[in-house]
C-alpha cells in the first residue's frame, strides 16, 4: 500500500516502511528543507526591520536569537522524528553544562559581560572606541566578544570580560569633539599677538564650529617658549580633516605673522654663572673669529647674528 | 533707497542646446552649461552685490572651472533660480547684549543669505527637477544646544537689529523679523537666537526679499518656548508673490526647548 502510494520506498524493506515512519521522514525533510531556510529568511528580514527602526545592533541581536533559536527547535524536532530519545540527551546535557560550567570559567564570564555591555549600551554598532591601544570601528557587539576593525583594516576581537574590566574611550558618542592642540611660541613674543593669531586660524578654518567658542588657555612657562593650549571643536565627523587643516594654518600664520616657534634651548656655564662660555665658530675658508655666544641652540650651524630673525 | 527687485528675476528662461543659464547673485556667480544632455555647474566667489540672472550663449570664463556635472534625460528645456531659505538653521547674536525685561516684547530683524536652488522644467509649471542648490554666501558653521546634544547650524557674522532701517539691504539676503516676548517673572538674557530657517517660505518684497516672521514666547524658564510661524507674508513692505515654500512646512505653532542652565538662548 505505501510502496503503491510513494514510489520512492519501492525497492525499500516493506517491513521497514510504515505509514509513521514514512510521516517522520517527510516531516524532517520539510523542516531541514522548507522551514528551515524560510526560518532563516524571516531572521534576516526580522533583523533588517529592527536595524531600520531602532539600531544595527538590535537587528543584529534580533536576526542572531531567531536564527541559532530556532534552529536550536528544528534541530530537536529533527532527532524526535527520527526516533531519538531526548530525555537521556538532555539529562546528559545538563551534567556536561555543569562540568563545562566549571572549565569555561572564562567563558561564563564574557557571556555575562556580553549580557552587561548589551544591556549598558556603552558603545553601538558603528562606533569608534579606544580601548587601551587598540582604535578602531565596532562591527559587532556579541554576548562573548565585539568585534573592532581598526583603521588599517585589521580585525580584533576584544573579549567583553575585557571591556567590563577595563576603561575604554567612545570616541564618538558626542556629536561634536574638541581637537586640543598645544602651541608654543618663543618667549619674545607677544600675547596678545599670538591670541590673535591663534583667533583668526580657527575663525577662517571651515571645519572649526564657532559655537563652543575655540580656547586659548595660556598654560605655562615652558623650557623653551610660552605654552599654550589651543582647543576647537568640530563635528565628529570633520575631526580628522580639522586637524590635518588647522595644524598647517597654525604653522603657516606663525610664518605669516614672523612668530617664532621654539625648539629646546639649553644654556650652558663653565665655572660661574655669570662668565660666557667662550665658542670659536669655523665656517669655511674663512679666517676663523672668535665669537662669544651665551647660549648655544640645538643648530649649531646657524649663524649667530641670524638668532634674532624669525623662523621662517 | 535700493533698487527695486524685479520678480522677472525668477521666471523660468529656455535654456537652449548650447545655451549658458548665468547667475549672480551677491557674492556668488555661476554659470549652468547645457551640453547635450548635460549640465556642467561653474561657480566663482567674490566680493559683489549685483544680482543677475539670465540666459546668454557666451560660455563661462576659462578662469573658472567645473565645478560639477549633471545629467538628465527628459524635454525639460527651461531653466530658472529659485530663492530658498537656508536648510540649516541660522545663530545669530542681537547688536548688543540685552536682556528683555519680564513682560515685555522685542523684535529683531534678521538679515539670512538665501540659498538659490537651480530648477530644470518642463512645459508644465509643477514639472520642475532640482539640479542643486548653492548658498549665495559661505556661513561658518556652529553648535547650538550643549556638547552631548544639540544642532548643526549656520553662524551668521552680522547681527540681529532692532530697526528695519539699519538692515543693510541685500538683494540677496531675506529678512525675517523675529519677536521675543518674555511672559516670565524674570528678565530674559538673550545672547543667541536660533532661527528655523526650514520652516520658512521667501517672498518677493518691493526692495527686501522676506521670510515669514516669527514669535517666541518664555513663559518660564526650563520651561519649554513656544514658537508662532506666521502663515501670512510679512506685513513690513509690499508684497508681490510667495518665492518658494518652507522646505519643513510647521503648523502655526510648536513648542521647542530653547533654555539651557545658566547661559540662556532663545531657540526659535
Amino acid at each position: 500500500m505505501i510502496n503503491t502510494l510513494y514510489p520512492i520506498f519501492a525497492n525499500t524493506d516493506p517491513e521497514w516502511v510504515t505509514p509513521g515512519r514514512v510521516e517522520s521522514i517527510f516531516r524532517v525533510v520539510f523542516l531541514l528543507f522548507v522551514v528551515l531556510p524560510l526560518l532563516w529568511m524571516g531572521a534576516r528580514y526580522a533583523g533588517r526591520f529592527m536595524e531600520k527602526r531602532y539600531t544595527a545592533h538590535l537587528g543584529q541581536m534580533v536576526r542572531k536569537a531567531i536564527t541559532y533559536g530556532g534552529s536550536v527547535l528544528i534541530f530537536i524536532m529533527v532527532l524526535t522524528d527520527l526516533g531519538f530519545k531526548l530525555t537521556p540527551l538532555l539529562g546528559a546535557a545538563g551534567i556536561m553544562g555543569i562540568a563545562i560550567g566549571f572549565a569555561a570559567q572564562t567563558t561564563l564570564s564574557n557571556f555575562i559581560s556580553g549580557l552587561f555591555l548589551i544591556t549598558e549600551k556603552p558603545f553601538a554598532i558603528g562606533d569608534v572606541i579606544t580601548v587601551g591601544d587598540t582604535t578602531g570601528i565596532v562591527l559587532s557587539i556579541d554576548l562573548m566578544s565585539v568585534k573592532v576593525r581598526l583603521f588599517d583594516n585589521r580585525f580584533v576581537r576584544i573579549p567583553s570580560s575585557l571591556l567590563i574590566q577595563r576603561e575604554f574611550i567612545n570616541n564618538t558618542r558626542f556629536p561634536i569633539r574638541r581637537l586640543d592642540i598645544n602651541v608654543s611660541v618663543a618667549y619674545k613674543e607677544d600675547v596678545a599677538v599670538v591670541r590673535d593669531v591663534l583667533k583668526d586660524v580657527a575663525d577662517r578654518n571651515p571645519h572649526c564650529l564657532d559655537e563652543p567658542a575655540p580656547l586659548i588657555i595660556f598654560m605655562k612657562y615652558g623650557d623653551s617658549g610660552l605654552e599654550f593650549l589651543f582647543a576647537v571643536w568640530a563635528l565628529r565627523t570633520d575631526f580628522l580633516a580639522l586637524r590635518n587643516s588647522i595644524m598647517q594654518e597654525v604653522k603657516d600664520a606663525f610664518d605669516q605673522k614672523g612668530i617664532e616657534i621654539p625648539f629646546p634651548h639649553r644654556t650652558l656655564y663653565t665655572g660661574a654663572a655669570t662668565e660666557p662660555f667662550p665658542i670659536r665658530l669655523v665656517s669655511g675658508e674663512k679666517e676663523p673669529v672668535p665669537v662669544e655666544a651665551k647660549t648655544v641652540g640645538a643648530e649649531p650651524e646657524e649663524e649667530p647674528d641670524e638668532e634674532a630673525e624669525p623662523r621662517g | 533707497m535700493s533698487e527695486l527687485i524685479s520678480d522677472e528675476l525668477w521666471e523660468p528662461r529656455p535654456l537652449p542646446e548650447g545655451g549658458t543659464f548665468h547667475c549672480r547673485f551677491g557674492p556668488l556667480e555661476f554659470w549652468l552649461r547645457r551640453a547635450d544632455t548635460d549640465l556642467i555647474l561653474h561657480t566663482r566667489r567674490e566680493a559683489a552685490e549685483e544680482i543677475i540672472c539670465l540666459v546668454d550663449s557666451a560660455p563661462p570664463p576659462d578662469d573658472v572651472k567645473a565645478s560639477e556635472r549633471f545629467t538628465y534625460d527628459g524635454p525639460l528645456e527651461r531653466v530658472r533660480a529659485v530663492p530658498m531659505l537656508p536648510d540649516r538653521s541660522i545663530v545669530v547674536r542681537p547688536e548688543n547684549a540685552l536682556k528683555v525685561l519680564n513682560g515685555q516684547k522685542s523684535q529683531f530683524f534678521v538679515s539670512i543669505p538665501i540659498m538659490i536652488r537651480v530648477e530644470l522644467m518642463g512645459a508644465a509649471a509643477d514639472d520642475a527637477l532640482q539640479v542643486t542648490e548653492i548658498m549665495t554666501a559661505v556661513l561658518s558653521n556652529t553648535w547650538f544646544g550643549d556638547t552631548t546634544g544639540g544642532e548643526l547650524c549656520y553662524a551668521l557674522k552680522t547681527t540681529a537689529k532692532h530697526r528695519l532701517e539699519t538692515v543693510t539691504r541685500r538683494k540677496w539676503r531675506a529678512i525675517c523679523p523675529v519677536t521675543v516676548v518674555n511672559r516670565s517673572e524674570k528678565s530674559l538674557d538673550l545672547q543667541r537666537i536660533c532661527v528655523q530657517s526650514k520652516h520658512l517660505g521667501c517672498y518677493s518684497g518691493e526692495f527686501f526679499l522676506w521670510a515669514n516672521a516669527v514669535e517666541v514666547t518664555h513663559r518660564a524658564e526650563k520651561e519649554e518656548l513656544h514658537v508662532q510661524f506666521a502663515q501670512e507674508p510679512p506685513s513690513f513692505e509690499k508684497i508681490s508673490r510667495q518665492l518658494s515654500e518652507p522646505r519643513d512646512p510647521v503648523k502655526k505653532s510648536f513648542l521647542r526647548r530653547g533654555l539651557s542652565g545658566f547661559r540662556m538662548f532663545a531657540q526659535i
